[in-house]
């Protein structure tokens, strides 16, 4: 019996609790904001980092008295890494939590699942953390997006060498790192750049590379990019590169040079690599305008045990920047105004620029080409904000010291 | 030496052995008799630790035996040669045999056992390289039985030894059973070729349907109306 | 291009290598114990743990700490058994040990964190005339090698070893010779966390891991050990080499999809047409 009785106390005071507490405190009822994320399964790291960025946004708008004076509610439910529960989600955020907006869950898979569900309800979600093309190219009118399409990522890097002839594709086989390299693809001839063979795609259980690089090794490309999905495959590829000697005039490399352990692992042996970075805690204010980044990174640090913010926790912390201004523009929670405001803003949060075209791509965001030097990443471009210039053609394995 | 004492032994619910009660003296042959399904290899299981008793109780030389794990039995001094003999097909002979001797310490103790079963069964000395399962059936009854000799026993439990293998065979390893009681190995011998089995004991019990229904020395039983009839077909 | 062809078939054997040191371990837990052993990827990876941490604070030579590796993960092998694996049977022991699986997994990223870490210790080749022989795994593999030859011999050669060998094909037999069964199945279990545990302490030369890092070799490990056949301790080195030597041939002439598919294919066809493993014998 004595089991039993315990949790009706609880519950009890629980519940009176809250209704005493509750009416004290609160005289104005909160705007709620929904969203999912991937606390658990694969994509827990990115979702976590995604969590505190909403986490740190909630907090700064209510200390600062809420939006049109009304308090802030963020609630994050968990999908598992699993997009087909990602649709379960938030199909329960509009009819059963009734939520007033959406929030943007992470990555390119879930935010194709979310925005069919916004799409369906006229919800505007803001994609906080994908960049899958075909995101902005179903005709959908409710969906907007922070980060650059990858098409525009990947541009960056091969304009960058727009010089070089011959290249090579790796292509780790996942879904937004498949994407990057049909971004990749889609490049290249724009750029006048030849693919010398069809490019060599490997999977997360590959143990072994030397295949796909001595095959590339014969052909002997000036350029190599590789679409990687973090430190784990770029360094496989980097330390059988040099165990080969396969010698490209320059490489570049998606994600795994922002990633902070890249330097860490890969050692000397990460010199000289380039990638493209779309955020760094530390960027100068010349290109765009961060103006409360300072404040954001200080309430990070002291919410989350003195760690630094990483790009995941900006991107989602821009996303309810974003909507803020939109809502404090329209000055109603009506959601077809605040969907046209959304598409007309032309602003910038703590993640840079944020300014989108008809269909709701991001095309206001400001990409910065780093490469590794001295076991540093250095701004190479956009000029304005360079903290070194580009070293090139990077020396054979055999030629460093 | 061996003392069972109202034995009864159940797979599951169901009882395979009813209050069995028998006594093995040192220096003989003790055969236990009785049709397929009779309980036999129940109770040599029993006795050898693999199977629990429900009721009764095993003394060895005085020593309570049920409720001991398996590998202890064999250090109070019992062997068991398995129905189906039971070789380590991928094993050799010798690690066969070695296995046999496994709770033996001393390595030249071993050494002298290896080559005392070797002498008794030279056709193992041959084979000693070779793979327990390529040996004919009653090549790995032989090894069976040295096998469990290894481990220097003083009582050796034999499940159907003579279970198809060819009669010139079977002689051999009856006569070896003899020679191992003249050395002083008492030995319980379960048989279904009854004639056999009482032959060669110096005394026997007759199992049927997991019960004790007659014992007396071989010769008693050989000569018994009801074995005759029942067993011998005579 | 005959040594483009060498330099890709090294390659292919030495991570054969290091996959068969993964299998064998799992044909002791598996093959001896019958205990279908999902925790296995996680001995793995605390070994490339235990040589990450020994190499980065103390500066030890990561080569030396598989003697740190081995006796580490045998220990809390031969627990996890006499505590936990040994009280369950058939599903409850798979479902009891992809638990502990779980529960050390999340652990180790409470404890080691989520993000890459790697022993920078020896890189780059060498250069044989033209054919490049990567340093990191060609020691990670001679080693790998020569502790499943070890083991081999251990298992043939000593006391323990043949009783291992003997409770695989009848234990109940073997306990009946006197073997204390349970006890050697907890040396066997030690023994079976040990090794991958050592291939771990070897992988982390090579690769950049996290804790995740022993799921990739999970699936291969268990098709090794089908291959070579269960209870097979010289068929898991040989599996290990073949499958590695397959996929090398096969990445390289076709590519990596159909090369990590192709280990899967021998597989299915070994099962149909010699169930027993290429070195099993007919039943
Ligand atoms: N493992 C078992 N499970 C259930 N019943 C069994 C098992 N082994 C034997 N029995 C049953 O117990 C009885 C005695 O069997 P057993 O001791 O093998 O007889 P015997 O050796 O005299 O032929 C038989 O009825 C048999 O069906
Ligand atoms: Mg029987």
């Amino acid at each position: 019996m004595r089991s039993r009785i315990i949790p009706i106390i609880l519950l009890t005071l629980f519940v009176l609790g809250t209704i005493v507490f509750g009416a004290s405190c609160e005289t104005k009822e909160p705007i709620v904001f929904g969203g999912a994320l991937p606390l658990t399964g694969w994509g827990a790291d990115g979702g976590e980092y995604n969590r505190r960025g909403y986490m740190v946004w909630e907090d700064m708008v209510n200390a600062a008295g809420g939006i049109l004076g009304r308090p802030v509610k963020v609630i994050i439910y968990d999908d598992k890494s699993d997009p087909t529960v990602t649709t379960r989600l938030y199909e329960k955020l509009v009819t059963q939590d009734k939520v007033d907006f959406l929030l943007s869950p992470w990555t390119d898979d879930m935010v194709m699942a979310a925005t069919t569900v916004g799409e369906k309800y006229g919800k505007t979600i803001v994609a906080g953390g994908a960049t899958y093309p075909a995101i902005w190219e179903r005709g959908y009118k409710y969906v907007t997006g922070l980060l650059p399409n990858s098409k525009d990522y990947l541009g960056v890097g091969i304009r960058f060498f727009s010089g070089l002839k011959t290249v090579a594709l790796l292509n780790l086989d996942l879904t937004f790192t498949t994407g990057f390299a049909d971004a990749a693809e889609w490049n290249f001839p724009r750029e006048g750049m030849t693919l010398v063979l069809p490019r060599q795609t490997y999977t997360g259980d590959t143990t072994d590379l030397t295949a796909p690089l001595m095959k590339i090794k014969a052909k002997n490309p000036d350029f190599i990019v590789a679409c990687t999905g973090g430190a784990e495959d770029a360094t496989m590829i980097l330390r059988q590169a040099k165990e080969i000697g396969l010698n490209p005039k320059a490489w570049w490399f998606t994600i795994a040079p922002v990633i902070p352990e890249y330097i860490e692992v890969l050692g000397e042996d990460a010199e000289y690599t380039l990638g493209c970075s779309e955020w760094e805690p530390e960027l100068p204010d010349t290109i765009e305008d961060f103006s409360i980044r300072a404040a954001f990174n200080q309430r990070h640090r002291e919410m989350f045990g003195g760690e630094d913010p990483v790009e995941d926790a900006a991107t989602t912390f821009g996303v309810g920047q974003i909507m803020q201004l939109a809502i404090e523009k329209v000055g109603e929670l009506d959601d077809e105004k605040i969907n046209e405001a959304l598409h007309e803003l032309d602003t910038s949060t703590v993640f840079g620029y944020y300014r989108v075209d008809e269909a709701g791509k991001q095309k206001g965001k400001v990409m910065y080409v780093i490469q590794v030097q001295n076991g540093v990443r250095e701004t190479l471009w956009p000029f304005k904000a360079a903290t070194s210039v580009l070293r090139f053609p990077t020396p054979p394995w055999d030629k460093r010291d | 030496m061996l003392e069972a004492n109202g034995l009864r032994i159940c797979y599951g619910a169901v009882p395979a052995v009813h209050d069995v009660t028998f006594k093995v003296q040192e220096g003989q042959i003790v055969s236990i008799i009785g049709a397929n399904g009779a309980g036999k290899t129940t109770l040599l299981k029993a006795i050898a630790g693999v199977q629990r008793i429900s009721a009764g109780r095993i003394s060895f030389l005085g020593e309570k035996l049920d409720g001991l794990p398996a590998n202890q039995i064999v250090t109070k001094g019992i062997s068991h040669v398995p129905e189906g003999r039971h070789i380590f097909s991928e094993l050799s002979v010798k690690e066969n045999l070695l296995i046999g001797a496994y709770t033996v310490k001393d390595a030249s103790e071993v050494e002298k056992k290896l080559r005392s079963v070797y002498k008794t069964f030279p056709i193992l000395e041959e084979r000693s390289a070779q793979r327990g399962g390529t040996l004919s059936g009653g090549e790995q009854q032989m090894l069976a039985i040295a096998r469990g000799l290894m481990s220097g026993p003083r009582l050796l439990m034999l499940d159907e030894p003579s279970l198809g293998i060819m009669p010139t065979v079977v002689r051999q390893i009856f006569d070896i059973v003899k020679k191992l009681r003249s050395q002083g190995t008492t030995v319980l011998l379960v048989e279904q070729n009854v004639k056999k089995g009482l032959e060669i004991a110096d005394k026997a019990y007759v199992l049927q349907t997991g019960r004790c229904v007659l014992e007396g020395t071989g010769d008693e039983l050989l000569r018994s109306d009801m074995v005759r009839k029942h067993y011998l077909g005579l | 291009m005959f040594e483009a062809w060498v330099t890709v078939l090294i390659s292919g054997l030495a991570m054969g290598a290091i996959y068969a040191l993964v299998a064998g371990g799992l044909n002791l837990t598996w093959g001896v114990m019958n205990v279908v052993n999902m925790a296995h990827g996680v001995f793995l990876m605390l070994g490339a743990y235990i040589t990450f941490m020994a190499w980065s604070y103390w500066g030890i030579n990561p080569l030396f700490t598989i003697f740190l590796s081995f006796p580490i993960l045998f220990a809390l092998g031969a627990l996890i058994n006499r505590f936990l694996v040994r009280r369950t049977v058939g599903l409850a022991s798979m479902l009891l040990t992809f638990g502990i699986f779980m529960v050390i997994e999340n652990l180790a990223v409470v404890g080691f964190g989520g993000m890459y870490r790697s022993v920078r210790f020896f890189t780059g080749s060498y250069d044989i005339m033209g054919v490049f022989v990567s340093k990191p795994r060609i020691i990670a593999a001679g080693i790998a090698v020569a502790m499943s030859l070890l083991t081999y011999w251990f298992l043939k050669k000593t006391k323990i070893g043949v009783a291992i060998r003997a409770i695989s094909l009848d234990r109940m037999m073997a306990e009946q010779c006197g073997v204390n069964t349970n006890q050697i199945c907890t040396i066997t279990f030690g023994i079976g966390a040990a090794q991958p545990a050592v291939a771990g302490s070897l992988m982390s030369l090579i690769f950049a891991f996290n804790p995740m890092l022993g799921r990739v070799f999970l699936v291969k490990a268990f098709a090794i050990v089908v291959l070579g056949g269960m209870g097979n301790f010289l068929g898991a080195l040989i599996g290990g080499l073949t499958i590695g030597l397959v996929e090398a041939v096969i990445a390289f002439s076709g590519n990596l999809h159909l090369s990590e598919a192709a280990g899967f294919i021998i597989i299915i066809l070994i099962l149909l047409l010699r169930p027993s493993g290429i070195m099993g014998r007919r039943q």
